[in-house]
């Protein structure tokens, strides 16, 4: 009965993804969330993963470049990818045509080697068939199909809804805050064993999908900026080579794509003047680190 | 741990199953101390604070059944052991009830106590006062303290029963043999996978049409009469298929271990009367009610008026071990009502009318009686406040006033999976769940049936039109079952029962 269960599993489960897949939103519910921001009409529009999101306060960027509030909005979400941010240009062409788009990306965005739920690219897996999807994931990451099939219908209805729901960030024009920082030891040790690197392999359809989904960007935005934000300075890339090899790939396979496709591409390594106690975790800068870490990426834009 | 986790399904029952099967090799004993450790474990995976209270209870109740070996002290330690156990259960569920009751009362303010229920504390409570009652009445002294735990920490039962009775589980425990085959594990298996299909898919989805018009209706709002009767009825389904169904799923459970629990429910929405409803409904707690409430008080041996007044505050009583809260009391005293009148009816058409013919528009028209009535003193159990169950009735029948009626926002939600249909399509589609599962109820034979399940020394149930085989077609058919409720459990809904 046991081995009836599963095969009846299986065959309910490709049902269930081919109805996904037929589904499927490319704007996620914690994207369609803030699109409410974009009423304001920005020049400049932060988007990306949770390293821009938590990072980068759009209120302040707006003052440095001397406009006034709502001129920069922060719609980045956590493990957001560049398809998504590229179907909301496209179904919001007209106000995107005018503004300049800095878009932070991270390797897990790239690397096919790995498959957690948490930080698989759900646009992606949309671009599969249900075969591939399940020879892929199965056995052991299942969480990422059934994640997927959730965010799918979610998706789907928000995008039915019409809702612009009031979120929270909204008055911070899109800016969340990491108040607290990890203890210690709860820090990886070393970066080239970081899950963002396990199984390095960027030569899949996570790296063709989202490379391409940037370079479909030019031409939709006055200016695209793809950033490669840093890791928290405990971090020496002399002294980890598997980390350092990992990086240069992942960096190299976007500036390739700059250059061919015409975006900019800011690749950040230290920023001046954060230190250790100005970082959340291993990625992300706690409330002390975004006025710098804001400074400086302006600094480095130039809009 | 809810059996309806992947962490129950996947790591602990496939772990438990394989080292009771190692140790059943080694002898009986060792598989009962298997099932023992893998209980408190269970149990410590929720809170481990709480197991240390789940062993002291023990530890307490099955010392105090040694000392009740001497004659002399049984009453008084007996009595003792009761009132203890009533203390501690008084002391999480109702400390704050009590408070609240006083305050509103005397108008003195009282603190609010800071009490986590834990998990199936009137279930064990209960089982255990009533083995130091039948100690009293000169049951058998429990000397086996592995035997003693299991049979109040067997974790298929432990968090929200059935209520097991000390003399039909121990003596399971210490057989130098157990009944386990293949069949037996292949019909526990299939009784579970019904449990499973019960709650996950029919009971969860349900859920839908019941949470948000409640929530709507206790804070003040008001509902139209098609909104509340999906509801009402909505609910009164789920709450028989979530409890019923983890009912099934305990059985099944302790059947692959080749323990048999005894039967929860039988088919209680097609009982023609509510006396014969509380002989299908919680078939355990209706047996302790009566074995350690209602006999005590005087059962029906001291008079008419005696008899009605002891129905009452049994009820009120079983109203009041379901919840804290005047809701559950008022749905006691509603039942308590009913089996009154029930009783009175009996007795006005006397003996003979029973013995007539049955008739199909009388037997119909008596269903549609009892169920009605189940079905009004259900408001008082959901709602959480009692403005919120007269809101509802108001609204079924057509009274209804408040500070604005329910809107939907139209989703369905088909396995947690959310589709946008509008809240017309979602008022019929919530009508159609509703006939169908009231269809299953009504008409299907219930599990006990369905599997010839038979409880411990009591012959196998009944045949039934529709019976289960060990063979491929049943197989194929658990086996949808359960690969289709593994996709429901990805929402998180606690059993209802678990509250209690």
């Amino acid at each position: 009965m046991l081995a009836l269960t599963a095969a009846a599993w299986l065959v309910a489960l490709a049902v269930l993804l081919a109805v996904a897949n037929r589904v499927h939103d490319d704007v996620p519910v914690l994207l369609s969330e803030k699109l409410s921001l974009l009423a304001s009409q920005p020049e400049l529009i932060f988007g990306g993963d949770s390293r821009m999101l938590y990072q980068v306060d759009p209120r302040l960027a707006a003052q440095l470049i001397g406009k006034p509030a709502g001129s920069s909005v922060n719609i980045a979400y956590d493990a957001g990818e560049p398809l998504a941010l590229l179907a909301v240009m496209r179904r919001e062409g007209e106000l995107f045509r005018n503004a300049q788009v800095v878009v932070s990306v991270s390797p897990f965005l790239f690397n096919d080697g790995i498959r957690q739920a948490v930080f698989n690219p759900q646009d992606v897996v949309a671009r599969l068939g249900v075969f591939e999807q399940m020879t892929t994931y199965l056995p052991l990451r299942v969480s990422t199909l059934i994640r997927f099939i959730r965010e799918a219908f979610s998706a789907r209805l928000e995008s039915e809804l019409h809702t612009a729901r009031p979120v929270q960030s909204l008055a911070a024009a899109g800016l969340f805050f990491l108040d607290n920082s990890q203890p210690e030891d709860r820090l990886p040790a070393a970066l080239g064993s970081h899950p963002h690197y396990a199984n390095w392999n960027i030569g899949g359809p996570k790296a063709r999908f989202e490379i391409g989904a940037l370079c479909d960007m030019v031409k939709l935005a006055r200016k695209v900026t793809v950033v490669v934000p840093p890791w928290a300075p405990r971090y020496d890339r002399a002294q980890d080579a598997s980390w350092r090899e990992k990086d240069e790939q992942y960096v190299a396979l976007v500036s390739d794509a700059g250059r061919r496709c015409g975006f900019d591409v800011l690749n950040i390594t230290s920023v001046p003047g954060v230190t250790q106690s100005n970082y959340a975790d291993e990625m992300h800068v706690n409330t002390s680190g975004i006025p710098i870490y804001t400074r400086y990426l302006m600094s480095r834009l130039n809009p | 741990m809810l059996f309806s986790s992947y962490t129950f399904l996947f790591q602990f029952l496939p772990a438990v199953a394989l080292a009771f099967a190692a140790a059943r090799r080694h002898s009986p004993r060792a598989g009962i101390l298997v099932l023992a450790a893998a209980s408190l474990f269970f149990y410590g995976a929720w809170r481990p604070v709480y197991l240390l209270l789940l062993l002291a209870s023990i530890a307490a109740n099955f010392s105090l059944g040694l000392l009740m070996e001497d004659p002399l002290r049984r009453r008084t330690v007996g009595a003792l052991g009761v009132a203890l156990n009533l203390a501690l259960l008084c002391y999480f569920k109702y400390t704050n009830f009590i408070f609240d009751s006083i305050s509103a009362l005397t108008g003195a303010p009282l603190p609010f106590v800071n009490v986590v229920l834990p998990l199936g504390i009137s279930f064990f409570t209960f089982q255990q006062i009533a083995y130091l009652v039948d100690v009293m009445r000169g049951a058998k002294v429990e000397r086996d303290i592995v035997a003693y735990t299991l049979f109040v920490s067997f974790f298929p039962h432990l968090i929200a029963g059935p209520l097991v009775h000390h003399a039909e589980m121990i003596p399971q425990f210490k057989r130098g043999r157990t009944s386990r085959s293949a069949a037996l594990a292949a019909r526990g298996l299939a009784i579970f996978a019904a449990g499973l299909f019960k709650k996950v898919v029919i009971a969860n989805n349900l859920a839908q049409f019941v949470s948000p018009v409640f929530e709507h209706l206790d804070a003040g709002g008001a509902a139209t009469p098609s909104w509340a009767w999906l509801s009402m009825l909505s609910y009164t389904l789920q709450i028989y298929f979530d409890f019923s169904g983890y009912s099934d799923m305990a059985v099944g459970l302790a059947l692959m271990f080749g323990i048999r629990l005894p039967v929860n429910f039988r088919s209680p929405y097609q009982a023609t009367s509510i006396i014969d409803f509380w002989r299908r409904w919680h078939i355990t707690l209706s047996r302790f009610l009566r074995d350690y409430l209602y006999i005590p008080l005087g059962g029906n041996r001291l008079g008419e008026q005696r008899r009605y007044l002891n129905l009452m505050l049994t009820m009120l009583l079983g109203g009041l071990w379901h919840g804290a809260g005047w809701n559950f009391l008022i749905w006691g005293g509603l039942h308590g009502l009913y089996l009154s009148v029930n009783h009175l009816w009996q007795k006005w058409r006397g003996v003979a009318a029973k013995a007539s013919p049955s008739n199909h528009l009388a037997s119909a028209a008596a269903w549609a009686v009892t169920f009605g009535a189940v079905v009004i003193a259900w408001a008082f159990f959901r709602a959480k406040t009692l403005a919120g169950a007269w809101a509802m009735l108001s609204a079924m029948f057509g009274f209804g006033g408040g500070s604005s009626a329910y809107a939907s926002p139209g989703i369905l939600r088909v396995m947690d999976l959310p589709i946008l249909v509008g809240e017309q399509h979602l008022l019929v589609i919530g009508v159609c769940v509703v006939v169908l599962s009231l269809a299953i109820a009504l008409s299907l034979p219930n599990v006990a049936q369905l599997y010839g399940y038979r409880e411990y020394r009591r012959p196998p149930e009944p045949s039934s039109w529709l019976r289960w085989r060990p063979n491929f077609a049943w197989a194929l058919l658990s086996a949808l079952a359960i690969a289709v409720s593994l996709f429901g459990m990805w929402q998180r809904l606690e059993f209802l029962y678990f509250q209690f």
